[in-house]
């Protein structure tokens, strides 16, 4: 299909879009000049492909509305994420209209990149490439994960032009699981682990809520185990040194020295042994050195505790153990993993929840030592072509005492693929920017028997070409050969990539790229079995380097993964849960150790550490170990965020992997991302964080609830119904058709902040800046807030998705002088933009405050305006805006349901883009009237309250409390918190 | 100011003054209409300059938007809506002293009521800019009118705001009509010495108007009507203004108290303002004679008991809202008590409850500059009254998550300073074109020189 | 001195009319004028003489949010042959030649905060005149519609105007009197069409 008309259409439609309210210009219609039935102008396109914003590799839907995607959402079908996506993979749609994407190829000239034709550009390279054809190893080639055609592309490109082999660069590649798993089952790869089997996950510093191998995924799994359903919920128990958002979510949160996390698994599994519970006592020759009162000691974990651990571990059937998170490895990572496989084994996990066979790609990533390796050669002047896939960035990536910079400014000729500059294109002598993934094709398996198929969505937004074609011409060139002939024979990559899957699919092409892929059923390859080979496992310490000070925690945010998703604004935007902090990075140091040291929140302290420095402003918080102070990897801006004042000029950003030491660990060879002990200083500057929230005490207001898992497993069996009664002088609202309404369940939020970028992406929700968000100006239709109960050291937090609650007795509506806020006939609260004068008056009524005001025009910097819904009006200053429960869809729902298929809306027809893109399946929106929808099930359940419902406003939103797990009882300050 | 040619009466105020005659009526009361002396103009330069930059302000958010102006959520008023009560609330005083005093003929109103009306029609022009300026699209603030349009659409008639809408134009339609009719006789006295186009517009003014005795007799009915119909709006409208808070559901706002609160703080800072604008025509007019101790004295009597009503009435709201029970009330309270905004309620108390105090006193309710300080004071005070039923209520309400302070900025505080401007320009107008005391009314209160049975036995 | 007084009075007042009217002009929809078309198209030859319906060529009418507008294809679908000599069609034929889009300058246009779906009117069996008016007689479409300043301002002063054409009112008053007279279930709901 051509898509180069569909782009056409997308001059007036995007163009327009913007202006909405405001003047409007003579328009021009551009019709296609070619009918294409395929694609219906006002009628979405969905084309499935693969996200590639992190090597999790789910399956997505791209909407293409009149040639330009609009929206992305997860693929039901895809067995990583079932429908689902997080923030980053909604996001993504901000790195294909970056404003900041290169318009074409660039050449340095001097110290600057000029723009270049392709030709001139594709010649150059080619020179550059026939001067090293042959020359041995003087060719280098790096790429991210790509385990696909590309990556066997690239391969044999490589190997075509002499070069040394390819390198792999994935800043997190978890080696010291691949390593544990070589030492103990001879398997040199990353299992498949099933957390939704098991009853209890004891996880050591694993944030698989968050980055760690594939966080939707395992989100999904993880509210299979552990969400309250039928009087069942798992249990999950978690030991990292700082409350990250993975171990907010745990039943039980153990608090660890920082880099003692073997030596307290070893006791766990010397105490599980002792209580005589594992099965099989080989493995207490592995444990006989280890004293659980010395390890309690050394890792401030009380005994009793431990204890407790080993036996709700033990008792498990099965249970699960991981570890590995990026911010828990140093040097003692690969002990770590190796206790952990031991407790797996002992526990009889191996098979159950822990599958080798559907092996994760994470395992096919260069080990981290070799990419020091390269980065050596480099320094030493052996590599004389660099070639830089898209999505790498070393010099930003990897640790500072690798002098990466340097490194490549040795290199004479630099080739980046990269789309978007950053610190290694600055080094770059040529740019030749790939096409983003949803404009390119290609293929990507995240795990074995799981093989994704990536197609062009839309035609590209820039003068960009895919990297495999580009790497096809100029091969050929360099070698000489012509198309057809050669190690290179292929037309373009399209061509390569169909010859790849000719055996694979034979003449079923176009229905694995219309499902996105190819996949055996339950998912995944068949598990093989291993057994462990017991050994000794050294329960030393991570060795932290630096002396005096305190350790520093470099961990990876949802957010920013390592950095690649940092330049999309929605994600600056939308806060850090746990610190609800927005358009900054953080170091978070305990409120003891702060004040020791006499700082205060929003001081800007600089941490020292013997490999670098960086400045950022101090988040004081009571939860992280005293010992430790925790940085967010990866935060910087796009210069468009400076360019538009999102945040003040000259904002530095600062990434925490300028402090980390070049060394690899030399057991697994992986990067030591906690090795050092940093120097925190105070600089006398001040900058203060825009955070949201003005407290996490809910002050006794019983916002968000919970209830302890005996109460609620009673009352589930029991059946026990809501029941409000309703004093009124007005009579009921009637609805003759639907009723909408929602319900959101906080026992399943895990505060992934998924929903809320997806809001952002599918109401055309502007992006304010710090400053404004700061002074409680954010548009955000949505927000999960975070609140903490019981001892401020061990908080017990609850995650509460807060948008419009649709009150049937709404405060809003008769203080609204012109109807602008009413009542539907469908029971939401109605807010038409183009009749709201801006009086204000419901927002300050508003309970909730979940109404947003336009208190400028925002703008949506070019060619960001192309991404906004068509659907949903853009909004002028002045206007109040809110959730309209995404009415657009319901229009679009009925429209189909009604016009299309002659019958009433279905349960579940509909779908709110929150509770669509929703991993933990938190939200339900449908019809109230119906007795048999979900959401009226769950409005009725034992669980189920309302926000403030004292007040009377009775939403059409119900929450589902949170079940809080024996043995973590946490004690709010009064009787009243209990609900 | 320039002194007239013939001798004025003796500054030195008090009852010693001589009873001025008629004739002195005439001359003392014209004089205030000879053409301005540089002071005045000075005066005007100065506000007028003020009103100017409130203008470009204004104009300035208009194409800005709101965030020109400090507020944010929660504060999504501030400011504005306070200014909008206050100089409602000013207005009111004049509508009681013209009409309800009228109605129970107290006589010592006849020397201040006309400059109290004038204030009354100023201070409701004032007010009736702010919802202008509040409004986000203020260009669509048409769609408050309730007129058939092609929209097919009606206002709301459920909001507080519509009512406002009809509250104040009723008011303002009232007032002014009350104000133009009690100027018919004034303006022919006008017209008898003015020459040239003054002598032409107060013709048209003076409805041909000669105080034949079936004009007197008409006049007074008319005007008697008139005041039985303005006084029940010194009751409703700030009630209704009160209802924009008090129908709300924010805690601090929604107390059935709000009504009989917002008048009775109305008549105290409106007597306050007539105060602030009689004691200086009495000094640069030098209207002792007219403006007496005893007015001075009535009016600080006035004062103070309102100022004891309200704080009788800050009494019963710090009771409520304990003895409500209600957690969320009670914490609202508190911040409001010790929260970043305490230092404003401290002002308000002190300015509002303490300073009146003073009054008590018999000389200071007769020393025009006590009275003057008092005055000014319980303005400042009553500013901020409203300014504490907003701001700090709306900053800690029903929702920890969204709790915050608000800080005006530079485009907010000009405005409101502006509209100060805006009340004091036209005042100050006014004074000049028109007689600021009732020449008739001034009269009647005065022994007849000769026996005339049509005029005194009256009242 | 009260000459400045009622000067600067003038002033405030200006500005606030000023708003009233640019807000009032900028609700405004496009207004085509028929020389502005690319190729001057003849609707009244295609429909009349031609019998062709609307929805040969306007062909997403019944399927989608917009009723669509031929391809430069199906144009030349006909007039490879028809008419091919005429100077009109001579243009027609070089756009196709240049594989390019015809430039159409838009008529009909709601505001963009109102949604109106093509699709569920001529489902309901609305034809298209009911909006477009006697597009089969016009030889260059072109329409003035959409709220205007004088038709309120008269409502004001108490007349009652009709609405204009596509205004919400005359909108409202077809689907009351669709509800009331046929039995549809035309939606009255405001988020319906703003949203």
């Amino acid at each position: 299909m051509n898509r180069r008309d569909f782009f056409k259409i997308v001059a007036t439609t995007g163009a327009t879009a913007a202006a909405a309210g405001c003047q409007q210009a003579t328009e021009q219609i551009l019709p296609l000049v070619v009918t294409n039935e395929q694609l219906v102008p006002g009628v979405a396109a969905w084309f499935a492909t693969v996200c590639r914003e992190c090597p999790a590799g789910c399956g997505v839907l791209a909407r293409n509305r009149e040639g330009r995607v609009v929206k992305l959402e997860g693929n039901p079908d895809h067995p990583v994420s079932q429908g689902a996506l997080c923030g980053r993979g909604q996001a993504a749609v901000q790195g294909l209209y970056h404003p900041d994407r290169f318009p074409g190829p660039q050449r340095r000239e001097g110290d600057a990149l000029k723009p270049v034709s392709w030709d001139d550009a594709l010649k150059t390279f080619a020179e550059k490439l026939g001067g090293v054809k042959g020359k041995g190893k003087a060719l280098a080639v790096v790429s991210q994960l790509e385990n696909g055609s590309l990556g066997a592309l690239l391969d044999r490109w490589t190997q075509a032009l002499g070069g040394r082999p390819r390198v792999t660069l994935e800043p997190f590649g978890y080696e010291a699981i691949r390593a544990a798993n070589r030492a103990t089952f001879g398997r040199d790869a990353i299992p498949y682990y099933a957390i939704h089997d098991a009853e209890v996950v004891l996880s050591f510093g694993a944030d698989f809520l968050e980055t760690w191998l594939s966080n939707v995924h395992y989100a999904r799994g993880f509210a299979r185990m552990h969400t309250f359903r039928d009087g069942k919920a798992g249990t999950f128990i978690h030991v990292e040194p700082r409350q990250s958002l993975t171990a907010s979510n745990a039943d039980e949160w153990v608090r660890n020295a920082p880099g003692t996390e073997a030596a307290v698994a070893l006791a766990v599994l010397k105490l599980m042994l002792e209580g005589g519970q594992a099965a099989d006592r080989r493995f207490g020759d592995a444990v006989a050195s280890v004293d659980p009162r010395k390890v309690a000691e050394e890792s401030g974990v009380p005994l009793e505790t431990l204890q407790n651990v080993a036996k709700t571990f033990a008792a498990a059937k099965p249970g699960l153990a991981i570890g590995g998170g990026v911010a828990v490895s140093g040097s003692h990572a690969t002990a770590t993993q190796i206790a952990i496989n031991l407790l797996n084994a002992a526990a009889g996990n191996v098979g159950k929840t822990v599958r080798f066979g559907p092996d994760s790609a994470y395992g096919k990533v260069t080990p981290y030592a070799e990419v020091a390796r390269l980065v050596q050669a480099m320094a030493a002047g052996e590599i004389e072509v660099l070639v830089l896939g898209s999505g790498v960035n070393p010099a930003f990536t990897l640790p500072g005492g690798l002098k990466v910079a340097d490194a490549i400014r040795k290199v004479p000729f630099v080739v980046s693929f990269a789309g978007l500059p950053d610190e290694t294109t600055a080094l770059a002598h040529l740019v030749l920017p790939d096409t983003h993934w949803l404009e390119s094709w290609g293929d990507y398996s995240p795990m074995e028997g799981v093989n994704g198929l990536l197609q062009p969505t839309m035609k590209p937004v820039r003068d960009a070409r895919q990297m495999g074609d580009v790497l096809l011409a100029v091969g050929r060139t360099a070698l000489g050969t012509e198309a057809g002939k050669g190690p290179l024979p292929w037309e373009s990559f399209q061509q390569y990539l169909k010859a790849a899957w000719e055996p694979v699919v034979k003449d079923k092409w176009s229905e694995a790229l219309s499902q996105g892929g190819t996949w055996r059923e339950g998912a995944a390859a068949p598990a093989v079995a291993v057994s462990p080979r017991v050994e000794r496992v050294d329960a030393a310490a991570a060795k932290l380097d630096g002396g005096e000070g305190l350790a520093l925690i470099a961990y990876p945010s949802i957010r920013w993964y390592d950095g690649r998703t940092a330049s999309r604004s929605w994600l600056q935007e939308t806060p850090d849960t746990m610190t609800q902090t927005v358009w900054d990075a953080w170091a978070e140091i305990n409120t003891e150790t702060a004040s020791k040291l006499g700082i205060r929140q929003g001081d800007v302290v600089k941490l020292t550490s013997p490999h670098g420095a960086i400045d950022l402003p101090a988040y004081l918080s009571p939860t992280i170990h005293p010992g430790a102070v925790a940085v967010p990897i990866g935060h910087h801006y796009a210069p468009y965020h400076l360019r538009l004042k999102y945040v003040p000029a000259g904002s530095a950003s600062a990434n925490p992997m300028a402090l980390l030491p070049a060394a690899a660990d030399a057991v697994s060879g992986g990067p030591a991302f906690l090795s050092v002990k940093v120097s925190v200083a105070r600089t006398g500057a001040r900058r203060p964080l825009a955070v949201l929230q003005a407290t996490h005490d809910q002050d006794e207001r019983e916002l968000a609830r919970h209830v302890d898992l005996a109460t609620a497993r009673k009352e589930a069996l029991g059946g026990k119904k809501l029941h409000e009664a309703h004093l009124s002088m007005y009579s009921e609202h009637e609805y003759k058709g639907y009723r909408w309404g929602m319900a959101v369940d906080v026992d399943a939020c895990i505060g992934c902040q998924a929903c809320v970028v997806a809001c952002h992406a599918e109401n055309n929700v502007p992006i304010v800046g710090r400053a404004e968000a700061a002074y409680g100006r954010q548009v955000s239709w949505l927000r999960i807030e975070r609140w903490a109960e019981g001892l401020a050291a061990q908080p017990h937090n609850m995650f509460l998705p807060m948008f419009c609650q649709h009150c049937e007795v709404a405060p809003c509506e008769p203080v609204c002088p012109v109807f602008a806020a009413y009542h539907t006939e469908e029971g939401l609260n109605g807010q038409v933009y183009n009749r709201c004068v801006g009086t204000r008056y419901c927002g300050n009524n508003c309970p909730y405050h979940v109404r947003r005001f336009n208190w400028w025009n925002y703008e949506f910097p070019s060619p960001l305006e192309i991404q906004l819904n068509p659907d949903v009006t853009v909004r002028q200053l002045g206007i109040m805006e809110k959730c309209t429960m995404c009415i657009q869809r319901i229009v679009a729902g009925k429209d189909h349901a009604h016009r299309d298929e002659k019958r009433a809306v279905r349960d579940g027809d509909i779908q709110t883009a929150c509770q669509q893109t929703c991993p933990t399946k938190a939200i339900t929106f449908g019809n109230l009237k119906d007795e048999a929808s979900a959401v009226s099930k769950l409005a009725n359940a034992p669980r189920a309250y309302h926000v403030l419902d004292e007040i009377g406003t009775r939403p059409s939103v119900t929450y589902l409390k949170k079940v809080v797990r024996g043995g973590h009882e946490p004690e709010p300050r009064t009787g009243k918190g209990q609900a | 100011m320039s002194a007239p040619e013939r001798t004025p009466p003796p500054i030195a105020g008090g009852a010693h003054v001589a009873e001025p005659t008629y004739a002195d009526v005439n001359r003392d009361v014209l004089n205030t209409l000879r053409p301005p002396g540089n002071l005045y103009f000075a005066w005007m330069c100065v506000v007028g300059l003020i009103l100017t930059c409130g203008i470009l302000a204004w104009t300035y958010q208009i194409f800005m938007g709101m965030g020109a102006a400090g507020k944010r959520t929660p504060q999504m008023w501030a400011m504005y809506i306070t200014t909008f009560v206050f100089w409602i609330g000013i207005g009111h005083a004049g509508t009681l002293i013209s009409a309800v005093l009228y109605l129970f003929r107290a006589r010592w109103r006849t020397s201040i009521y006309r400059a109290a009306e004038a204030m009354t029609i100023f201070a409701v022009l004032t007010a009736g800019l702010f919802p202008m300026i509040h409004a986000g699209r203020m260009w669509f603030a048409y769609f408050l009118l309730p007129y058939p349009n092609q929209r097919y659409l009606w206002p709301n008639f459920k909001s507080p705001l519509v009512w406002d809408v009809f509250a104040i134009s009723t008011y303002l339609s009232i007032s002014t009509v009350f104000f133009i009719v009690g100027l018919v006789p004034d303006i022919a006295a006008v017209r008898d010495v003015s020459t040239g186009w003054r002598r032409r517009l107060f013709t048209m003014l003076s409805l041909g108007w000669e105080g034949s005795d079936r004009q007197w007799r008409h006049y007074r009915r008319a005007y008697g009507l008139l005041a039985a119909l303005a006084t029940p709006l010194v009751l409703s409208v700030h009630s209704v203004v009160s209802w924009d808070f008090a129908m709300a559901l924010v805690p601090g706002w929604h107390s059935t108290l709000f009504a009989p609160f917002f008048v009775d703080g109305a008549i105290f800072s409106g007597f306050a303002m007539v105060l602030v604008l009689a004691l200086p025509m009495r000094h640069f007019f030098h209207l002792h004679a007219y403006i007496r101790d005893r007015h001075l004295d009535a009016m600080a009597k006035l004062i103070l008991t309102t100022g004891l009503v309200l704080t009788y009435f800050y009494i019963c709201e710090l009771f409520t809202s304990w003895y409500s029970g209600d957690h969320i009330e009670k914490a609202s309270l508190f911040w409001r008590l010790t929260g970043s905004y305490s230092w404003a309620l401290a002002t308000m108390y002190f300015c509002n409850c303490i300073s009146p105090l003073i009054l008590f006193w018999k000389n200071a309710r007769t020393n025009p500059v006590i009275l003057y300080v008092v005055s000014v004071l319980v303005l400042i005070g009553m500013w901020f009254e409203r300014f504490n039923i907003i701001v700090p209520s709306l900053g800690h309400d029903f929702y920890p998550y969204t709790w915050g302070v608000y800080i005006p900025t530079i485009t907010d505080t000009t405005i409101i300073v502006g509209s100060f401007a805006w009340f004091f320009i036209l005042f100050l107008g006014f004074i000049k074109v028109m007689p600021s005391l009732s020449i008739v009314e001034v009269k009647e209160t005065l022994a007849a020189p000769i026996k005339d049975t049509r005029h005194a036995g009256h009242h | 001195m009260t000459k400045a007084g009622v000067g600067l009075a003038a002033v405030v007042l200006l500005a606030v009319l000023i708003f009233f009217a640019v807000s009032a002009w900028s609700r405004q929809p496009a207004i085509a004028k028929p020389s502005v078309q690319p190729i001057n198209f003849p609707h009244n030859v295609h429909v009349q003489s031609y019998k062709i319906d609307c929805q040969y060529c306007h062909a997403d009418a019944r399927r989608s949010e917009y009723a669509g507008l031929p391809s430069v294809e199906r144009c030349m679908g006909c007039h490879k042959i028809v008419a091919a000599d005429k100077p009109e069609i001579k243009k027609l034929a070089e756009y196709a030649g240049k594989q390019e889009p015809i430039p159409w300058t838009r008529v009909f246009k709601v505001p963009e905060f109102t949604y109106f779906p093509h699709k569920a009117h001529v489902r309901a069996s609305v034809a298209c005149q009911t909006c477009h008016g006697p597009v089969e007689t016009m030889t260059t479409v072109a329409a003035t519609t959409g709220p205007s300043l004088a038709n309120d301002m008269l409502n004001l002063v108490g007349f009652k105007p009709a609405p204009p054409a596509l205004t919400m009112g005359w909108c409202v008053e077809c689907h009351r009197r669709e509800n009331v007279t046929n039995k549809r279930q035309a939606p009255l709901d405001c988020v319906t069409c703003h949203h």
